[in-house]
């Protein structure tokens, strides 16, 4: 079955759903290449998933007889493959896919696509190994040499802008023109759906377009998806076809529910929300435990709220200790609704934020992965187990670490500890001995070869010093 | 059908002219022979090779298409030794390559061919041409792997030249009319590589093998040579670099 969001997927930019300012100024700075390299090579399409930016880029490819070279999310996305075909592609002429040869002083281009350019650094080999985020930001570089030295036109499309211009991608901000996508009008999806009926000869009520296109809410390749999936093997749909399959309701957000709840005393509304919020309910406890007090500046109120609050985290709890899901509902209607009737008040409040303490626990999480890798590290050498080397050796290997500068150079170096493992072991307290240990290490590396040959004539006080220092760590020069 | 017997260095041959260009690669088989076409994923270069029956030890084939992983495949011959006969049989029921190498027998599953597209050679207007032997070729180009990432062709009516320029060296190859084994052209004709390509284009060619070139301005470089004693064509396309306004 072929798919209808690739079947009908525009392929001029006269076609696109909408957002008919974005694809004005994409065309505008595609006429630029005509007259050579304009000064901004990269455009960065900005947008919600499904509003049409991998589709603007591909018509305008089509538009301009590019050939479009792809880089998505499926293709492993290292440097060095964004080195070997965007970088390559950027810099040298194209053959086109079906093998024509047209120079660019000819108007013969290649439309560089970095698709997800947002997310692409954090998908590296090392990341997945160790279950743990070693994210190579090699990626964002890679980009941005491209950039540099392309004289290709080059697309990056993103959902998360600020995701591409922080940290090392802030100069992607001067380097790229930026073009937004908003949501299309539920109108103008409405029509390219009705068109996708008529082409495909299925007759369907114009209420279901009309409940698709509202309820994707900008969404056009999902409400082309839902489309298909209502249609399949139909060649009528009618409102009641749409009930009796269920179409499903879109996810609700955590604010929307949090909002109606601290806002309204209707619990029928609330449930129907909390229904379609696929959150676990401990998580709302959490960010409901989180705003709480933010919301009801009552003491009284508050005093309810947090009252319903605890019933509701006993249910929580007799479910996990049970394991017996049913209860999950009594606590979700005690939680929800309990809060939303303890107010007497309304309150001006509008903003809610993510719980803390799920926040720090993230926190520790990570430095407590960090702990556990110096551990295996530590345990192997000394042959005992985890467990051990936690309770009896890591504070004293912690301890040495921190008072003894060569000590923490020569460890990091027969450990191999890379510079988390380094900084986990200094703590806060002695987190200004980081860059003197390792540009220490560095400069042993280089030093070295250089000194082996001396070694025999040094004087016998270095040789004193050696022995001293060898004292001290025998423990752990096995 | 498709069930044949080639020597190891033949079919190791073909790897080497393919797989530094594209990871998948569709055959075209026919009765008389393999071939195939490829644009490699950065559009910057195109593959062209023809592998006549007559090649191979034993050629029994119809007409299909074979989609191959090159770097499986490329793994998959590193287990035979230079002078091996290998055994190649499409099995239609399970759509996988079975390769026999002595007593050993590999299954490889294949890649599917829809949606690969066939290009054709484009028309180029190439008016330079030249022979060489690859070693010649070969020094100029391992000099100037150290020192840029492109390098110049050159071609007026007495001399080829290659030229390449990084930060503070330079490597200049002259070769005379007489150095070189035929050097016809009507211009002087110049345009700029990557050596990275260029160097794996020229690679499969050994020793005193000839290579022939044909040059343009501001034009891909055509690059074409015999493999496989002379049963097998290769035909290499690679697109010049932009000269920056």
């Amino acid at each position: 079955m072929v798919d209808w969001t690739e079947k009908y997927r525009p392929k001029t930019l006269d076609e696109i759903v909408g957002n008919e300012r974005a694809i004005n100024e994409l065309r505008k700075w595609a006429y630029l290449w005509k007259k050579g390299t304009p000064k901004e090579k990269a455009v960065v399409l900005s947008g919600k998933p499904g509003v049409g930016k991998t589709s603007a880029a591909l018509a305008l490819a089509n538009d301009f007889k590019w050939t479009p070279i792809e880089l998505n999310a499926s293709d492993a996305r290292n440097a060095e493959k964004i080195k070997n075909v965007a970088m390559y592609g950027a810099m040298y002429e194209t053959f086109s896919e079906h093998g024509d040869f047209v120079s660019s002083r000819y108007g013969g281009r290649k439309l560089i696509i970095l698709d997800e350019a947002d997310n692409l650094y954090e998908r590296t080999e090392k990341s997945t190994q160790f279950g743990t985020d070693f994210s190579d930001k090699g990626g964002k570089k890679a980009i941005i040499d491209t950039i540099r030295v392309t004289n290709q036109p080059i697309v990056l499309i993103v959902n998360d802008y600020y995701g591409l211009i922080r940290g090392s991608g802030e100069v992607l901000k001067q380097m790229c023109k930026l073009i937004r996508f908003y949501d299309p009008h539920p109108r103008a999806i409405y029509s390219l759906l009705k068109r996708i009926c008529l082409s495909e000869g299925i007759n369907v009520d114009s209420k279901v377009l009309q409940s698709i296109s509202d309820r994707c809410k900008g969404d056009v390749r999902s409400a082309v998806n839902d489309l298909q999936s209502i249609c399949f093997d139909r060649k009528q749909v009618t409102i009641e076809t749409l009930n009796a399959i269920g179409y499903r309701d879109r996810e609700k957000d955590i604010f929307t529910a949090l909002r109606e709840i601290f806002k309204t005393r209707n619990i029928n509304v609330i449930r129907e929300t909390i229904l379609h919020l696929d959150v676990d309910p401990k998580l709302v406890l959490l960010w409901i435990d989180e705003n709480l007090p933010r919301e009801y500046i009552d003491v009284n109120d508050l005093l309810e709220g947090y009252k319903a609050l605890s019933e509701a985290d006993v249910f929580l709890g007799r479910t996990y200790k049970t394991q017996n899901y049913d209860l999950w509902s009594y606590a979700s209607d005690i939680m929800n609704g309990g809060v939303a009737l303890a107010k007497t008040h309304s309150y001006p409040n509008d903003s809610y934020s993510f719980p803390t303490w799920l926040k720090e626990k993230k926190d520790i999480k990570s430095s407590s992965v960090t702990r556990d890798l110096i551990i295996k590290k530590l345990s192997k050498l000394c042959h005992n187990s985890d467990s051990k080397t936690r309770d009896f050796i890591l504070s004293y290997f912690i301890n040495m670490f921190r008072n003894n500068t060569s000590f923490a150079v020569k460890m990091k170096k027969k450990f191999d500890l890379s510079e988390n493992e380094v900084e986990y072991l200094l703590g806060k307290t002695h987190a200004y001995k980081l860059k003197e240990i390792i540009s220490a290490s560095e400069l042993e590396d280089i030093i070295k070869p250089i000194k082996e040959p001396v070694k025999e004539k040094t004087t016998m006080k270095i040789e004193k010093k050696d022995k001293k220092e060898k004292i001290q760590q025998s423990l752990f020069d096995f | 059908m498709f069930n044949v017997k080639v020597k190891s260095d033949v079919l190791k041959g073909v790897i080497d002219v393919v797989s530094p260009l594209v990871n998948e690669a569709k055959f075209n088989i026919t009765s008389k022979g393999i071939s195939l076409r490829a644009v490699d994923p950065a559009h910057v270069a195109m593959v062209d090779l023809q592998v006549k029956d007559k090649a191979f030890e034993e050629y029994k084939a119809n007409e299909m298409e074979l989609g191959i992983d090159m770097d499986k495949l490329a793994s998959i011959m590193r287990l035979s030794g230079s002078g091996d006969i290998i055994t190649l049989e499409y099995d239609e029921d399970t759509n996988r390559l079975i390769i026999k190498i002595g007593n050993l027998i590999r299954k490889m599953g294949l890649i599917d061919t829809a949606g690969m597209p066939d290009p054709k050679m484009p028309n180029l207007n190439l008016p330079a041409k030249v022979v060489l032997k690859a070693s010649e070729l070969n020094q100029g180009v391992r000099a100037s792997e150290a020192v840029s990432d492109h390098l110049a062709l050159t071609v007026d009516k007495d001399n080829f030249e290659l030229y390449a320029e990084g930060d503070t060296d330079t490597v200049n190859l002259k070769l005379p009319k007489d150095l070189l084994l035929e050097l016809n052209t009507t211009t002087k004709c110049k345009s700029l590589f990557s050596i990275d390509y260029f160097s794996n284009m020229i690679k499969p060619v050994k020793g005193e093998d000839p290579i022939t070139i044909m040059l343009g301005n501001d034009n891909p470089i055509r690059v074409e040579f015999n493999i496989a004693d002379n049963k097998g064509h290769v035909t290499y396309l690679l697109a010049p670099r932009i000269e920056s306004e």
